[in-house]
């Protein structure tokens, strides 16, 4: 078990280090952007898995708090100067606060009760950004105004942009490592494969669910902050968009959810095969979409866990087929036979 | 079965990777073409008027092409990208200047995609060419590389109130502080953007605003707002909307019987050919202010009967709407100022047409061309159009007008 645990550490690693050195290597600004969004929807994906892919909540609403903490940073910068930063810390509090008021009563909804509830709150939060004008400019959305500066959290190159992001990616994902070993996450383990067991265990349920809401939804506003920053345009249909939900969801979904690596690998996965078929078939509106559906409906189908259990599964299937092979061939060693696994 | 299916999935991969690296290389090379990036939303929500306003730059740069080329026999070629959000269009404005090496990107149809791209743009010295989003803000940035020959959503909401003042005060015989005003409009950016406006000009002209009616766009009921404005009895009723909502508040005041003596929709679904469609004769007497369409007076706007030629040939069908027409305008504008410059330099190019000028009546919309120090060009308008036997025609101003306007609109019960 330790070297198992040493071994994905190191890959860890050295994933974290080829990162590190891309913008050395990449200059083009297009793949830089794509690796930023890649980045970026690793990071909101990874925050909506530790809502829905530990603690079971399928959320189809996490762009409620991605939205709030792009609108909060903004409008505290644009109406009162404060840094970004700052405004990062107001988001997380403020997306914290929120998550924790729409979380705990729509926790007693199970199911896609709960699924729903999340959908029809992203849907409120959308039309109060829409018709409180006075606050949020309404329908016609904010622009930030551009003032390069790492206080104000614009650059004019693409690579600050890029590290923030990692950084980001790095939080939610050593967020998401420390509850995947924690008590914690085997308690919402608990809670999503079977909550009557679980409380019947007696795990605090509701105050479980309530923490991973408030993880999930604090990160979830983090990037929102980053997002603002890096677009510098926010609008409601564009903050609040439940096609924006849903694919946060989905790249968990075709990661792997409920695994630490699960929304990075969908990220990396479909976020440059979505900018791919675009630039690719531009010539003919459309066909991009119908490409990329094809491919959701592919791994949904075929891979309905995720590309990363599946992944596993398949590994270690093949390693206890090659153990078997090992043992047969040499009779009378089968007590010996975890040791030869171990070392594979 | 899994393993064929990987097999399937990454070869899938490989061939759209393949796809998009070949047009990439195609490039550089050749000096006699010189590139424009193209940003439309051509997918999505968007994807029908931005499509017909892609059209238009399309016909502008085939047509010149055509006929020579500009600066001395160089072609022009358009790039086309798809931005059917503001989030793609970084991206597409982002591959344009670094992959394919664009100086100068033309678009865009939707405001915000206009907002996301000409970021970009602004911070890679690239010039952005507007030529039919119309959100005030697009030049009221400052940004030194936005130029936008398209009048913005303001001008819409002046053409109303002052045509409210100077025509239809007299055709009902009231003195214009004696009208009241009402409005109804959907409540995204476009609705809500026109009707802050109107509100400010008729405030400004002193004219009694009645009620003002919001709602959303995807509403499968109006008939709260139908009553409400029936309620408030305007002499005026301006309306905002897209096509459905349209066709929606039309059926309704129908059932309820709100007749109101003026009606002036604003561009949107009161343009459209679907719109007519579906309402048959009822939509006729209906006002709208928007882009130059079709039934105009062809001696103001030279260039138009050619154009619509050239789009029959090359599509086989009839424009859709004004906005192919408004592109086609603004692009040959941008290919007059590209011809005298000789190259795509930004800096040249904006020096170029701020100098570049043309009096109304002498473009396919009749537009005349005066760039301010924002980028904005102060001689394109909105014109007013009635529906007259089941076709839009422009009625205002004088020059550009084919036919004389017939107001009040007859009531429900007078229709035949």
């Amino acid at each position: 078990m330790k070297r198992a645990v040493t071994k994905s550490t190191l890959l860890w690693l050295l994933v974290l280090l080829i990162a590190l050195l891309i913008p050395v290597v990449v200059e083009n600004k297009f793949y830089m952007h794509t690796l930023i969004l890649i980045l970026f929807y690793a990071a909101v994906s990874g925050s909506w898995n530790i809502l829905a892919g530990y603690a079971g909540q399928l959320s189809l609403g996490h762009a409620i708090f991605f939205g709030l903490g792009a609108y909060t940073s903004t409008l505290l910068f644009m109406n009162g100067g404060v840094s970004p930063w700052i405004g990062m810390c107001a988001a997380l509090a403020l997306c914290m606060l929120v998550g924790a008021c729409i979380g705990y009563p729509c926790f007693r909804l199970k199911g896609p009760f709960f699924t729903l509830a999340t959908l029809a709150f992203s849907e409120v939060i959308r039309l109060v950004a829409s018709f409180w004008k006075e606050l949020t400019n309404g329908a016609v959305g904010l622009n930030i105004p551009f003032q390069a500066g790492f206080s104000n959290l614009m650059f004019r190159g693409k690579e600050p942009y890029y590290y923030i992001a990692l950084g980001v990616l790095c939080l939610v994902i050593a967020v998401t490592y420390w509850i995947d070993r924690s008590k914690m996450g085997a308690y919402l383990i608990a809670i999503r494969e079977n909550e009557e067991a679980a409380d019947a265990l007696g795990i605090p349920i509701t105050r479980y669910k309530l923490y991973a809401v408030l993880i999930s939804s604090g990160l979830a506003g983090i990037t929102g902050v980053f997002y603002a920053q890096y677009i510098l345009f926010i609008e409601p249909e564009a903050m609040f968009n439940v096609n924006f939900s849903v694919q946060v969801a989905l790249i968990s979904i075709i990661g792997g959810m409920g695994t630490v690596a699960g929304p990075v690998l969908g990220a990396v996965l479909m976020i440059p095969l979505n900018e791919l078929l675009r630039s690719a078939f531009s010539g003919l509106n459309g066909l991009n979409f119908f490409l990329y559906g094809i491919v959701l409906i592919l791994v949904v189908s075929f891979i309905p866990n995720g590309i990363l259990p599946t992944l596993r599964g398949w590994l270690s299937k093949k390693r206890a087929n090659r153990h078997s092979q090992l043992t047969q061939a040499i009779p009378g060693t089968q007590k010996g036979g975890g040791q030869v696994d171990s070392a594979n | 079965m899994k393993r064929w299916l990987s097999f399937l999935l990454t070869g899938l991969i490989a061939l759209t990777t393949a796809c998009s690296g070949s047009p990439a290389a195609g490039g550089g090379g050749e000096k006699e073409v010189l590139q424009i990036g193209a940003l439309y939303p051509l997918t999505g929500s968007s994807a029908l008027l931005g499509d017909e306003s892609y059209r238009g730059a399309e016909l502008a740069v085939k047509l010149r092409n055509q006929n020579g080329g500009v600066a001395g026999g160089k072609t022009v070629e358009l790039v086309k990208t798809d931005a059917p959000d503001a989030n793609a269009a970084q991206a597409e404005a982002d591959r344009l200047i670094t992959q394919k090496g664009v100086k100068l990107i033309l678009g865009s149809y939707s405001s915000s995609i206009s907002f996301a791209a000409s970021e970009v743009t602004e911070r890679n010295g690239v010039l952005y060419w507007e030529l039919g989003a119309v959100s005030d803000q697009v030049t009221e940035r400052g940004y030194k590389y936005v130029i936008r020959t398209n009048p913005p959503a303001s001008h819409f909401s002046k053409i109303e109130i002052d045509y409210i003042k100077d025509v239809v005060a007299e055709k009902l015989g009231k003195n214009p502080s004696d009208l009241r005003i009402g409005i109804v409009h959907e409540d995204s950016l476009y609705g809500t953007t026109v009707a802050e406006f109107v509100k400010k000009y008729a405030e400004e002209a002193n004219l009694k605003l009645a009620t003002i009616q919001p709602y959303n766009l995807k509403s499968v009921d109006l008939s709260s707002v139908v009553l409400n404005v029936k309620e408030a009895k305007p002499d005026v009723l301006i309306g905002v909307s897209y096509l459905n909502d349209a066709i929606l508040f039309w059926r309704q005041a129908k059932e309820l019987g709100l007749d109101v003596p003026v009606f002036i929709g604003t561009g949107g679904g009161h343009t459209m050919s679907d719109f007519q469609k579906a309402l048959g004769k009822d939509v006729d007497g209906i006002l709208n202010v928007d882009f130059p369409q079709y039934e105009i007076n062809k001696e103001y706007t030279p260039g138009l009967d050619d154009f619509v030629k050239l789009y029959k040939d090359t599509y086989g069908e009839e424009p859709r709407s004004g906005h192919s027409l408004a592109n086609f305008m603004g692009t040959n504008v941008l290919l007059d100022v590209i011809d005298q410059v000789g190259d795509i330099d930004p800096d040249k190019l904006r020096e170029a047409a701020m100098n570049y000028k043309l009096e109304p009546g002498k473009s396919a919309t009749g537009w005349g061309i005066q760039f301010d120090e924002k980028g904005q060009n102060k001689l394109g308008q909105p014109y007013v159009h009635q529906w007259i036997d089941g076709k839009l025609v422009v009625v205002w101003p004088k020059g550009a007008a084919l036919k004389d306007v017939t107001l009040p609109m007859p009531k429900w019960s007078e229709r035949q």
